[in-house]
């Protein structure tokens, strides 16, 4: 706080006056970005979401395109071809040429030149790039569909919960303790008896339980928002439940549904291929991501690479989920993050 | 009593910070100097944004993650504080400098009782056996006017009122006998004869321990009540300092003046009240003369060229306006500072 | 009934008319709240009445009641003569109260949607009452609106958190003119803005109501500016309110001792003033003992929550510091 003096003399046209221009002050000079652009731009900074977003884009066209392009019959049986190693055409890439142990096992089983297993065969010689790619197809339809009740039931639970409150509250709350008290293998042991084991019983289980955490979610927020100034302000201005929802509601909400649909995704997956690994949920002969990890453990020390890659696959759309979910987060809100 | 002195305990020396943020750094602080004398309370004032609670956090080392300390030195106990280490930072921290949080509610712990939560500063910065923290808590929170402090000691902090909580906040910082207290806005989120009281507290125990207090605040009505010396921030910078009645009789800068005439007194009558325009300047891109240039009704060319430097009034009263320019017209002043001049001004007939 | 006496001495028109007023959540539970406890007023028309209390004291309550966020436990509220304690939600006296009355909020950074663009939270109640013909309709209602509050066209394709607090301030007051009311309340309008800025939201209220004759309930715990805005103020102490006068009257002869407390504790910014204060403590005990209180005039247009042996001690009190300031 060191007063001192003017760096050079000052002539009087320095101290004529300026007007005050009033409305120039309430000028903004920044662009106007809407919150979206705002979170957008935000998660474009996030480099590992980022690489986690195309990951998923790459994974999913490719298990959606393999509908129409499979590289093989994911079913069909070779049983000469058995417990072939990956070939990656004549590339000789070292692990992908198909020798095993200096062996050319290719030439052993007497495959057809021209004739290629990308990521080889398994225990009854199908192709399990083929095989894959049909487990990943199930494992994202698994998602899709937890998407689907998450965004219907859950959302819908939770915002009744939370506008309503007082006795409704109460009591939809306790219907949400007793669901979430019985444990999802329990659910689908117990479908086990009426259906056969398959995609029916985990899309039950999933429909029942599934939605659970995101309607908890919902109806926290919904509680907190119901008492923000704005809500107070729509219903003074007389607008209905119903728009009040839709217009107020939803859109702030809209943050926090779509991470916990990014969170719900991988755990549905998890629990598909885990139901598929201990043998309840898809039946043979179809793929899925969990039986393949099965298949693949039996033979896991004589052929790894048929656990190896489903299981990096599943651990690669696990963590691309999880990351995508975390920098969505942190794009929605910002406060959060660190 | 111990009375207010001349003699540094802190000095804050052209202190600069920088906010990253997504559209680029925000200027928060720029150049900021300030003493702080022993046993003195020295109260900054200023609007959100002027930069007021980010110099203090500075100086607590409490920054948030995004703000760098672009320039400047902050020389307590014949060091720069901005030069310590995480561990004597901690040194520091709540033993000789400590801080009151503007929220009650939020600066305690709702899980721990409140008697070990006013002890902790003392466990961890003396090696004192635990009854005997305790039993200090107890004194302290006797001295902030918490009663039967002995039987509450156990009690949670949802157990009192705000007022009470914010005394046992107040208990904590001063337990360790800090040389300086750092009070952000201790008393805007209580009502005002909870304020009233607090303010009361915070004056006695520096009657009694001579602690050095920052005041930090944006009530103009605090400040009169409890400051010896008065900084007043804007747009990141100070534009006028001096001694209480300095401020308040004889302001000089145009922005001060803003403040003091837009406050309505239980006597104004007038059919409406002064009001500074517009609002303050994006610190993005702070303007290159004087921020407040843009809403000052006394604004001249130069005012939007080149930032004022510090003019003297008295040794201890300085502003940075152009208006104390020996080349500066006279202006007319606005009635509620004419009036204060003139209480100035009969002062010293006397 | 000594309340009538409030009600009836008015000669000029009574806007809103509060009766026995009695807000309690949670009623019957362990964690009951009286929040508003029997309390009895009327709001001329035209007028700006000063509602200050510390916090829980019942102020923001009472608003919300008043403007029926709230459904009272008892009592009634008449707004120009119709009882709207007891209207149906969705019924047509509701959808006309609803436009008549409206509310401006304490947060600028809550009280926006932080979703929507300015014009369409300002255009709110125009979709809802449908009162624009058309779009440009609509378009034409918000800039004027944007313009009566101090902004400008621009402003409007924006998104609340480009706005500093006092800008949003004054969308919230368009966005509650929008609908024409006759009756606004305002719930500590200006208490979260810095002090700059605080007198220009006290000064657009004013002018707004000069030029459309609007009448206000202004909530507030800040008494400079009450005593600044008001005509008459009500001082509310644990859901009740224990004075209620002229602006003048409350501050230059307040009878209650929660009124006295009140006023000493406001901080002055002045040196001098401030270093002979002494402010007064007032102990919520003194009015704990079970007797019967309720608001009495003490005064011509001075009322005092007193039980009836305090009476003439007010009376006594007042008449004494009226002698005294002649």
């Amino acid at each position: 706080m060191t007063p001192q003096s003017p760096s050079r003399p000052l002539g009087p046209e320095a101290f004529k006056p300026v007007p005050v221009n009033t409305q120039a002050q309430e000028q903004i000079a920044a662009p106007s970005l809407t919150f979206s652009q705002d979170a957008r731009s935000r998660l474009k900074q996030n480099k590992l979401a980022l690489v986690s977003f195309w990951l998923l884009v790459f994974i999913g066209s490719a298990a959606l395109l393999s509908l129409w392009f499979s590289p093989a019959n994911p079913n069909t049986q070779h049983l000469a071809y058995t417990h072939l190693p990956p070939k990656w055409g004549n590339l000789n890439v070292p692990f992908f040429n198909g020798y095993r142990d200096g062996v050319d096992l290719y030439a052993r089983s007497g495959v057809p030149r021209g004739t290629y297993f990308f990521l080889g065969t398994d225990y009854l010689g199908r192709d399990l790039l083929a095989r894959i790619l049909v487990g990943t197809r199930v494992s994202l339809f698994i998602a899709l569909l937890a998407t689907f009740f998450d965004l219907t039931i859950g959302v819908f639970y939770g915002l009744i919960a939370g506008w309503r409150g007082g006795r409704t509250d109460t009591i939809m709350q306790r219907l949400i303790e007793i669901i979430s008290s019985v444990p999802n293998l329990i659910v689908v042991i117990l479908m086990l008896l009426v259906f056969k084991p398959g995609l029916t019983s985990i899309i039950l289980a999933i429909a029942m339980t599934g939605w659970v955490t995101m309607a908890r979610l919902v109806r926290a927020e919904t509680l907190q928002l119901k008492n923000q100034e704005f809500i107070l302000a729509a219903r003074t201005l007389g607008e209905t439940s119903r728009r009040i929802a839709v217009k107020h509601l939803l859109p702030n909400l809209s943050s926090t549904i779509i991470i916990q649909t990014m969170f719900t995704i991988p755990s549905a997956i998890f629990f598909e291929a885990f139901l598929s690994y201990i043998g309840i949920g898809l039946p043979a002969p179809t793929a899925s991501l969990g039986t393949l990890l099965a298949d693949g453990q039996k033979v896991l020390q004589l052929y790894p690479s048929e656990l190896v890659f489903p299981a990096i696959i599943i651990v690669v759309l696990m963590l691309a989920f999880n990351l995508l979910a975390d920098g969505l987060r942190d794009a929605f809100d910002p406060r959060s993050s660190r | 009593m111990v009375q207010p002195t001349d003699s540094p305990i802190l000095s804050v020396e052209n202190l600069r910070v920088d906010f990253a943020t997504f559209a680029g750094p925000v200027h928060a602080i720029r150049d900021v100097s300030f003493t702080l004398n022993k046993g003195e309370t020295l109260a900054i004032v200023g609007e959100s944004g002027s930069g007021k609670s980010v110099t203090v956090r500075s100086i607590m080392g409490l920054l948030a993650n995004n703000a760098r300390i672009v320039a400047g030195r902050i020389m307590f106990q014949d060091a720069d504080i901005l030069k310590n280490t995480k561990r004597q930072l901690n040194a520091l921290r709540g033993n000789d400098i400590a801080m009151i949080f503007q929220d009650p509610m939020t600066s305690l712990d709702p899980t721990m009782p409140i008697g070990k939560q006013v002890a902790e500063p003392l466990r961890l910065h003396t090696s004192i056996s635990e009854k005997k923290a305790l039993a200090e808590a107890v004194r302290v929170l006797q001295l902030v006017g918490i009663q039967d402090a002995a039987e509450r000691l156990k009690d949670y902090p949802h157990q009192f009122s705000g007022g009470q909580r914010q005394r046992i906040v107040i208990a904590m910082a001063i337990i360790t006998q800090p040389q300086i207290l750092l009070a952000d806005e201790p008393t805007t989120a209580l009502d005002v004869t909870i304020q009233a009281q607090i303010i009361h507290l915070l004056k006695e125990i520096q009657a009694t321990t001579g602690t050095s207090i920052i005041f930090i605040t944006h009530d103009l009505g605090v400040v009169a009540g409890i400051a010896d010396r008065v900084a007043v921030m804007y747009a990141g910078k100070i534009v006028e300092y001096g001694m209480v009645d300095e401020i308040f009789y004889n302001p000089q800068h145009p922005y001060t003046w803003g403040l003091l005439e837009a406050m309505p007194t239980l006597t104004t009558s007038a059919d409406r009240l002064y009001t500074i325009p517009g609002t303050p300047p994006d610190l993005l891109a702070p303007p290159p003369g004087d921020a407040f240039a843009p809403r000052n009704p006394f604004a001249m060319q130069i005012d939007l060229a080149e930032q004022p430097p510090f003019f003297p009034v008295s040794p201890t009263h300085a502003a940075a306006t152009w208006l104390l320019h020996p080349a500066a017209p006279q202006v007319t002043l606005p009635p509620e500072i004419a009036r204060r001049r003139q209480i100035w001004a009969a002062r010293f007939a006397h | 009934m000594t309340n009538d006496s409030v009600t009836t001495s008015a000669k000029r028109p009574v806007l809103v008319q509060v009766d026995h007023l009695v807000q309690t959540f949670n009623p019957g539970k362990k964690d009951e709240v009286k929040a508003v406890q029997d309390i009895s007023f009327s709001i001329y028309q035209g007028e700006t009445l000063g509602l200050v209390g510390e916090s829980g004291s019942g102020k923001t309550t009472t608003g919300r009641s008043l403007i029926r966020l709230y459904q009272p436990t008892g009592g009634d509220v008449l707004f120009a003569g119709q009882n709207i304690a007891r209207l149906r939600t969705g019924s047509p006296a509701m959808r006309d109260f609803r436009r008549k009355v409206q509310m401006i909020f304490q947060d600028p950074y809550a009280s926006l949607n932080p979703r929507m663009k300015v014009k369409d939270i300002i255009a709110e109640g125009i979709d809802i009452h449908h009162l624009a013909a058309s779009a440009a309709d609509r378009d034409n209602r918000v800039n004027a609106l944007l313009a009566q509050v101090g902004l400008n066209q621009d402003h409007a394709n924006r998104y609340p958190h480009e706005f500093s607090g006092g800008q949003r301030q004054r969308i919230g007051i368009a966005r509650a003119l929008a609908v024409e009311p006759e009756f606004i309340i305002a719930d500590e309008p200006i208490s979260a803005l810095d002090v700059s800025i605080q007198a220009q939201v006290v000064n657009l209220l004013k002018d707004i109501q000069a030029k459309q004759g609007l009448t206000y309930l202004f909530i507030a715990h800040d008494l400079a500016m009450v005593k600044y805005i008001s005509d008459r103020i009500a001082v509310m102490h644990n859901g009740r309110l224990v004075e209620l006068a002229s602006a003048d009257e409350v501050y230059n002869h307040p009878l209650h001792p929660y009124t006295k407390s009140l006023l000493s504790a406001i901080p002055i910014p002045d040196p001098a003033i401030e270093r002979q204060r002494t402010p007064l403590v007032y102990d919520p005990r003194e009015a704990e003992d079970n007797r019967p209180r309720q608001l009495v005039a003490v005064y011509p247009e001075h009322y005092v929550w007193a039980a009836a042996d305090e009476v003439a001690a007010y009376q006594a009190a007042a008449v004494r510091q009226h002698r005294e300031e002649r």
